[in-house]
């Protein structure tokens, strides 16, 4: 959709009354000044809220700064060439990505399938729908707690309920490393997958009715309309979705923290999780900040990749 | 409806493919077979925590007793005590209030930057669209020992529920600009050039024209702003200390976790009396939503 | 505003520095100037109380009338009784400024009666002293995030505790001297305990008020070591041979080896017992090499294989207490929470689980509890301090009936209050044994070295856990000592540079 005037448009105003025509030359001189005015309120609030305390966080990693000094002498790129040669930390980071991309494949398979499932009519959706949101909207932080309960090693009520249906694994869930990674991811899932599926129903119901319909009647499978007309329609709610959710995968201490606190033997810590442990209750604040900086050129770079690709869809 | 096309079409599917099952029964047991999955998958956690909820203490901690129904008869002690002896009401109220504030503060911010990318050119509007974005990068686990500098030096609302209002569109409005950006752009641009042609200026255009034809959008980003806040926990956690102004989460977590003594039932309890009205509002307005949006869909 | 006599000579001597107030922020930073640090608040205090000792005699100090020799206009006086037991030597109330206001940040206890007694107490003092007073309580794992918070803002609860970290060592600078309020209270209660001293004098000053300790007893279970014709356990060793026999019939041991607080204390009490420690005296130097070091962990592996459940490398702070009362752990190292949780639900497994003394290790009997200590910003407002102060000072005097309200948990840390027979303890069998939880049995992290930052953070970091996890199953005593310097020297290596000067012998009495 092109964001500039249609030709008809600009001659309608420019053949109004000379009042009119000076105030659209007003208009598009004062376009620039308006843009700037609207965008005014968010740009000072995230300079003072968000801007400003990361320069502040940038220092502290690259100074000795600790909690009870948290302006202290400049050390350079130490804490970052510490961090790198430190296996907690290089296990951390693997962590964080396995975490956060296997959880979003989960996330992605179960959104995708829950999301097809309540785009068809049946009785009683809505009911089921309110249900089924239930992981996304209680609160990380109680639903943690309720899985706490379900892999407690003492009380095992995941296992002694899958061993009830003759499910055979049964792992120590939180005290191996890898069912322990399991579980987070998990826990993880099962919170945010009713979110993709209302991305994938929120993609789904814009794209035009009668480009579904003609498709289906050209005789078009079903999954080759998903890969050859739908995806390519919803992909920029996709995109966005997508990227929304893995930064706050990837950033969200709560369910790590809650869970596992990084055990057993560091096999779990992800870095924000880490971050904070060293940094806050620890005191390393240099640290704590240093490893928290470790996020952001990962998706730095990914984002300015995908915006490059949703300019380019645009139609 | 776009979710009829869908429909219609699979049903075509399924009648290629096994014309002797009636499409309308088939159509049926995927859809329930799928739904049963996806009910179990999404609410056995919950079902364990309803039922922890209602069991006797020393229920909870028998480990020969099943675990997904009652040994000794199920009590409502449990809700009594978060009613009575905590401040559950209190919290329940705080993030009520810090919610539809960051909302509302969301919705100031982000509404006119997202109509601005959308719309109107101006230098360097694409960097500064990257720049928000790449704001949400920033983890709150870096930010908040800084922001609780600013937040008790500058502006004096540590410890009150004021703080979080102030500190939670940070990761709110990036992305709500973003999704409004896109809703903007699918009102086309002659309905506004028909509203300032008929005399208005760019901000009555605005306000008369766009905004209403983008209610759908600000519905959404309303839904996320409000379940992101009361998902949040770290700034929560570290700027409140006041049992009074504490959120919901942060109090029942805090207050029923002493030590190494976990209130389960009340914990549970809590839990979901704070999640469940969520879920309705929330699907309540997944509804509206949805069908504003396939009626809002323009070719 | 007059200060009392110019000339007198202690008040001339006495440095107005002396409270230890320093700028709040160290070099030159980007938020200077912000963070007022009162540097009056804490001179005046010690002059004026050296002034009041001058002339009343130290016997009964205390915190008399701080304003008797000058007034300022602001000064409305509000005396009353004291809340709660009058001070033992009959000492009158402070003086607070009318419209001073307390803030006072605390954990949750795990006992919510003793929560709702001290706020009520708090209040209560208030009202009687024209003082608005507020508690606020968090859970004890996120006090550090929260303190840290108001240190580096320069603004927050006037008074606080410090419970588990006790981060006084890391905070000196920031913290008002205690000391005027701690000498009489040590004349008045006898001399502070190790513990004690190694948490809150630093330097020579007291920067703290110790207010408890919670003990970390063995709980063990009477009837399995009669049913299979054990004896009772004094040692570690006496442990693992229980273990070995009950963990074939499920009931092993249960100590935690995870990233919680209980694995933190119970392998430091472990370790220390075969003379093992992570740094030496001097609080530095790394003390991993050794060969009770190498003892202590070969231990572990076999208690680890033989003796302790296998469950525990997942557990919580709370999992060993599940465990014991689920009915299948035969021993567990906690706090007696755990044992009093199951007094309501389980009377039976209550009546049936015993509290031993320490345990002995093959070089010495020793363990960790968990210290509170309360303390004072040093940006409080003046009257805010002297409010504090003032209510510390009736509230320390009302031990007796502060550690009853506590059911016994809060030990308390003044060798006269520590005399038998002790309230609650000695009335019932189960608990007398804590009576002998006393001196140098209690020891801190840092222990045998001061309890420095860097001590703390191998503590957050629970890197003495990992290691005992590393020697499980294949793993080797060396590859635990490997992981054990690559992630305690860079830590060492870093922070004690930039950190205080190393501290006194932590039990010489202070001068």
């Amino acid at each position: 959709m092109s964001l500039t005037r249609t030709p008809a448009a600009v001659e309608a105003v420019a053949a109004a009354p000379p009042r009119e025509a000076g105030r659209l030359r007003r208009f598009v001189r004062g376009e620039a000044a308006f843009g700037y005015l609207l965008m005014a309120p968010v740009l000072i609030y995230l300079g003072l809220l968000l801007f400003y305390p990361l320069l502040l966080s940038i220092w502290f990693s690259l100074t000795d700064a600790s909690t009870g000094q948290p302006f202290a002498s400049w050390v350079g790129l130490k804490n970052f060439t510490d961090l790198w040669s430190n296996e907690t930390f290089r296990l951390a980071l693997r962590n964080s990505f396995i975490f956060t991309f296997g959880s979003e494949i989960g996330k992605a398979i179960l959104g995708t399938a829950l999301g097809f499932l309540l785009l068809r009519r049946f009785r009683g959706k809505r009911v089921l729908r309110a249900l089924l949101v239930l992981p996304w909207t209680v609160p990380v932080a109680l639903t943690t707690l309720g899985w706490l309960l379900l892999y407690d090693p003492t009380f095992s009520m995941l296992n002694r309920t899958t061993g009830a249906i003759g499910f055979p694994y049964h792992p120590n869930w939180l005290g191996e490393p890898v069912p322990a990674m399991i579980a987070i991811m998990v826990a993880n899932i099962w919170r945010g997958f009713p979110f993709s599926a209302i991305i994938l129903i929120a993609g789904m119901t814009s794209i035009p009715a009668d480009i579904l319909e003609s498709a289906a009647l050209d005789g078009a499978g079903f999954l080759r309309r998903f890969h050859y007309v739908i995806v390519p329609m919803i992909a920029p709610i996709l995109f966005v979705g997508l990227l929304f959710d893995l930064v706050f995968s990837f950033t969200d201490l709560s369910v790590v923290y809650l869970l596992t606190k990084g055990g057993p033997e560091n096999t779990t810590h992800i870095l924000p999780e880490l971050a904070y442990q060293n940094g806050i209750q620890g005191g390393d604040l240099a640290q704590g900040a240093a490893i928290s900086l470790f996020m952001l050129p990962v998706f730095v770079i990914a984002c300015v990749i995908m915006l490059r690709i949703l300019r380019r869809r645009e139609i | 409806m776009a979710s009829d096309a869908l429909d219609v079409s699979t049903q075509a599917t399924a009648r290629e493919a096994a014309p002797w099952l009636s499409r309308g029964r088939k159509d049926s047991i995927v859809t329930w077979l799928g739904m049963i999955f996806f009910l179990v998958i999404a609410l056995f956690p919950i079902v364990v925590m309803a039922i922890t909820s209602f069991k006797q203490g020393s229920d909870i901690i028998d480990v020969q007793t099943p675990p997904l129904w009652f040994h000794r008869l199920p009590t409502f002690s449990h809700y009594v005590y978060l009613f009575e002896q905590t401040k559950f009401l209190t919290w329940a109220w705080n993030t009520i209030v810090i919610s539809f504030f960051t909302v509302v503060i969301t919705l100031i911010l982000a509404v006119p930057a997202a109509y601005a990318l959308a719309r109107l050119h101006f230098p360097n509007a694409e960097n500064f669209g990257i720049g928000i974005f790449l704001t949400y990068l920033v983890p709150p686990a870096l930010l908040f020992l800084p922001l609780t500098i600013i937040l008790s030096r500058y502006v004096n609302l540590i410890d009150t529920k004021w703080a979080l209002v102030v500190v939670y569109p940070t990761f709110t409005t990036p992305f709500c600009v973003w999704l409004l950006m896109g809703f903007f752009k699918t009102i086309p641009v002659e309905v506004e050039e028909a509203a300032r042609v008929d005399g208005c200026s760019r901000l009555q255009a605005i306000l008369r024209v766009v905004l209403p034809l983008s209610v759908p959008g600000l519905l959404t980003v309303a839904i996320f702003a409000f379940t992101l806040g009361m998902q949040e926990y770290i700034y929560a956690l570290t700027f409140i200390s006041n049992s009074l102004e504490k959120p919901v989460t942060i109090g029942v977590t805090s207050d029923l976790i002493r030590g190494d003594e976990y209130f389960w039932g009340e914990l549970m309890a809590g839990a979901l009396l704070a999640g469940i009205p969520v879920a309705i509002l929330y699907n309540f307005f997944l509804d509206h939503f949805v069908e504003g949006i396939s009626q809002g869909a323009i070719k | 505003m007059a200060d009392g006599p110019a000339e007198n000579p202690v008040a001339a001597a006495t440095p107005p520095e002396r409270a230890g107030c320093v700028g709040p922020i160290g070099s030159a930073g980007a938020v200077s100037g912000a963070a007022e640090c009162d540097e009056a608040s804490g001179a005046v205090f010690g002059r004026r109380l050296l002034l009041k000792g001058l002339g009343a005699g130290l016997a009964t100090a205390g915190l008399a009338p701080l304003l008797a020799a000058c007034s300022s206009s602001n000064n409305a006086k509000v005396t009353k009784a004291p809340v709660g037991a009058a001070p033992a030597g009959g000492t009158p109330a402070i003086s607070v400024s009318k419209g001073a206001s307390l803030s006072i940040l605390m954990w949750n206890h795990f006992v919510p009666a003793f929560d709702q007694y001290f706020d009520k107490y708090a209040r209560d003092w208030g009202s009687a002293n024209g003082v608005n007073v507020r508690v606020d309580h968090v859970d004890i794992a996120q006090l550090p995030g929260r303190l840290a918070a108001e240190a580096a803002a320069g603004k927050g609860h006037d008074l606080f505790a410090f419970a588990a970290q006790i981060q006084t060592r890391r905070y000196e600078t920031r913290l008002v001297d205690m000391t005027p309020l701690m000498e009489p209270l040590i004349k008045q209660y006898g001399d502070v305990i190790p513990i004690g001293k190694a948490t809150s004098l630093i330097n020579g000053v007291w920067r703290g008020v110790p207010h408890f300790n919670v003990l970390i007893a063995p709980l063990i279970r009477r009837d399995l070591l009669k049913e299979n014709g054990l004896s009772t356990p004094q040692s570690w060793d006496d442990i693992l041979k229980i273990g070995r026999t009950m963990k074939p019939k499920s009931h092993a041991t249960g100590m935690a080896i995870s990233h919680c607080n209980d694995a933190n204390h119970n392998w430091r009490a472990v370790m220390w017992s075969f003379g093992a420690s992570i740094v030496h005296e001097d609080g530095k130097t790394l003390a991993l090499d050794t060969q009770e070091m190498k003892d202590f962990l070969t231990w572990a592996k076999q208690f680890q294989a033989e003796a302790n459940s296998d469950e525990v490398y997942a557990w919580q702070d709370v999992s060993d207490n599940q465990y014991l009362g689920s009915g299948q752990g035969v021993f567990i190292h906690d706090a007696i929470s755990s044992l009093r949780s199951l007094q309501q639900p389980n009377p039976t497994l209550y009546n049936n689980i015993d509290i031993l003394a320490p345990l002995k290790g093959p070089k010495v009997q020793i363990t960790m509890p968990d210290p509170q200590v309360f303390a004072i910003w040093n940006f409080t407002p003046k009257a805010n301090v002297e409010a504090a102060t003032s209510f510390l000072w009736t509230y320390m005097n009302n031990w007796k009936a502060n550690f009853i309200a506590s059911t016994g948990y809060n030990m308390p840390m003044f060798a006269n209050q520590l005399q038998k027979p002790m309230p609650v303890l000695s009335e019932d069998p189960k608990y007398q044994i804590l009576q002998d939880y006393q001196g140098s049995l209690l020891q801190t992290y840092g222990y045998p070295g001061p309890q420095n930052p860097p001590a703390e953070d191998v503590l957050a970091q629970y890197i003495l856990p990992d290691m005992i996890a590393k020697v499980r199953g294949g793993g080797t005593v060396d590859d635990a000592l490997k992981f054990g310097h690559d992630q305690i020297a860079p830590i060492y290596a870093k922070n004690y540079k930039s950190s205080l000067t190393p501290a006194p012998n932590v039990t010489a009495v202070p001068k």
